[in-house]
């Protein structure tokens, strides 16, 4: 049973840790910010396994553990965050201030930026949307209908595309 | 800018592998980090329950030695005290959420009721944690007989201390809770409607 958990962990974790990280950053001031709640979704997610129920996808757990802590911990908590996990076995390369930007890159840092630039909800629905979740599942993640998310990707959209043109 | 632009430029650069674990290293270190982190919880809500216990022991054995009646009275006061003190804060903490593979909704309205309960005892510090030591601590000194002026000066430094705790409570949820809760409402409203 407990061999099954870590097996489930450790592939679930393969094919979503640098969506899991992407999410991090987008709530994080820094690279060591996002690494820090990086590895508090990740103590949070080895630890509510045991309780996963096939109801749902195991990406769509996933998603949703790592939304609900980073808004807990990022967006309605008055608290500096005290950091008590350190996890040596994960290195996660500085993404931070790449030395000559070419202009994906570029594009790509602007777009981290007007991201962080939403509100706390749209970040995580608009940033679903670009690692190409179904719809069906981000309504899932967040408890809303299909239809309510469609509209909500659309305004995010569009308010993104106004804060990338400005 | 094209509709699936955003998406090209997100994809075009997230192919990389940021994030590198070893296997059989990341489940030790786990395991450790886990059991690590669960005894500090333990510590910390043992040292609330320490903290009324240290007051329900002191109290009781006050009970016992002292013989004036309203000394007494103020002492068995202070053991209520002690449970109240103990109830209220493992109470509130029991609604904590720790859920976190909730729908992100239902996870909020959650969150929300938490810090409702989180505020109210705040806003509410008067009437279970203030006044109830406050009058214990009047009716033991009373009951001792220690004079009108050595009791008005115990009243007015206790009065003033509680004062002071009073308005700092009172500053924590006007400038802590009521904000976040606000912010939390707005969030979950927004859930609610599309248009």
């Amino acid at each position: 049973m407990e061999k099954d958990i870590e097996t489930i962990f450790l592939n679930t974790l393969k094919s979503n840790k640098d969506r899991i990280f992407r999410i991090c950053c987008s709530y994080s001031v820094d690279n060591e910010d996002a690494k820090d709640l990086f590895q508090e979704v990740l103590i949070n997610l080895w630890k509510s396994l045991p309780s996963f129920k096939n109801q749902s996808n195991i990406d769509t757990w996933v998603y949703r553990i790592t939304i609900n802590i980073c808004l807990r911990a990022k967006q309605f908590s008055d608290k500096k965050q005290k950091h008590f996990v350190k996890l040596e076995s994960i290195s996660i390369q500085n993404l931070e201030d790449p030395q000559v930007p070419n202009e994906n890159e570029k594009q790509f840092i602007k777009l981290s930026e007007c991201i962080k630039l939403l509100k706390g909800m749209e970040r995580s629905i608009i940033l679903l949307y670009l690692e190409r979740i179904p719809y069906k599942e981000i309504a899932q993640v967040f408890g809303m209908t299909e239809n309510h998310v469609a509209v909500k990707i659309k305004r995010i959209k569009s308010k993104l595309f106004t804060l990338m043109k400005s | 800018m094209l509709n699936d632009e955003l998406e090209n430029i997100w994809q075009k650069y997230t192919k990389a592998e940021v994030v590198n674990f070893n296997r059989s290293e990341l489940l030790i270190d786990l395991k450790s980090q886990l059991k690590r982190f669960d005894r500090m919880l333990k510590n910390r809500d043992r040292r609330e329950i320490i903290a009324g216990a240290m007051v329900i022991l002191l109290s009781g054995a006050g009970a016992f030695f002292f013989t004036e009646i309203l000394s007494r009275i103020g002492l068995v006061l202070g053991v209520l005290y002690g449970f109240l003190v103990i109830y209220m804060l493992t109470n509130v903490k029991k609604h904590k959420p720790d859920n976190y593979a909730l729908p992100i909704k239902d996870y909020l309205v959650k969150y929300r009721m938490y810090l409702v309960k989180e505020r109210n005892l705040l806003d509410n510090v008067i009437y279970w944690y203030l006044l109830p030591p406050f009058i214990s601590s009047v009716l033991f000194f009373i009951g001792q007989h220690t004079g009108i002026i050595l009791l008005t000066i115990l009243i007015i430094f206790v009065f003033g201390l509680y004062t002071f705790i009073y308005f700092l409570n009172k500053s924590g949820v006007k400038k802590s809770f009521d904000p976040l809760i606000k912010k939390l409402d707005e969030t979950i409203n927004d859930f609610e409607t599309t248009t």
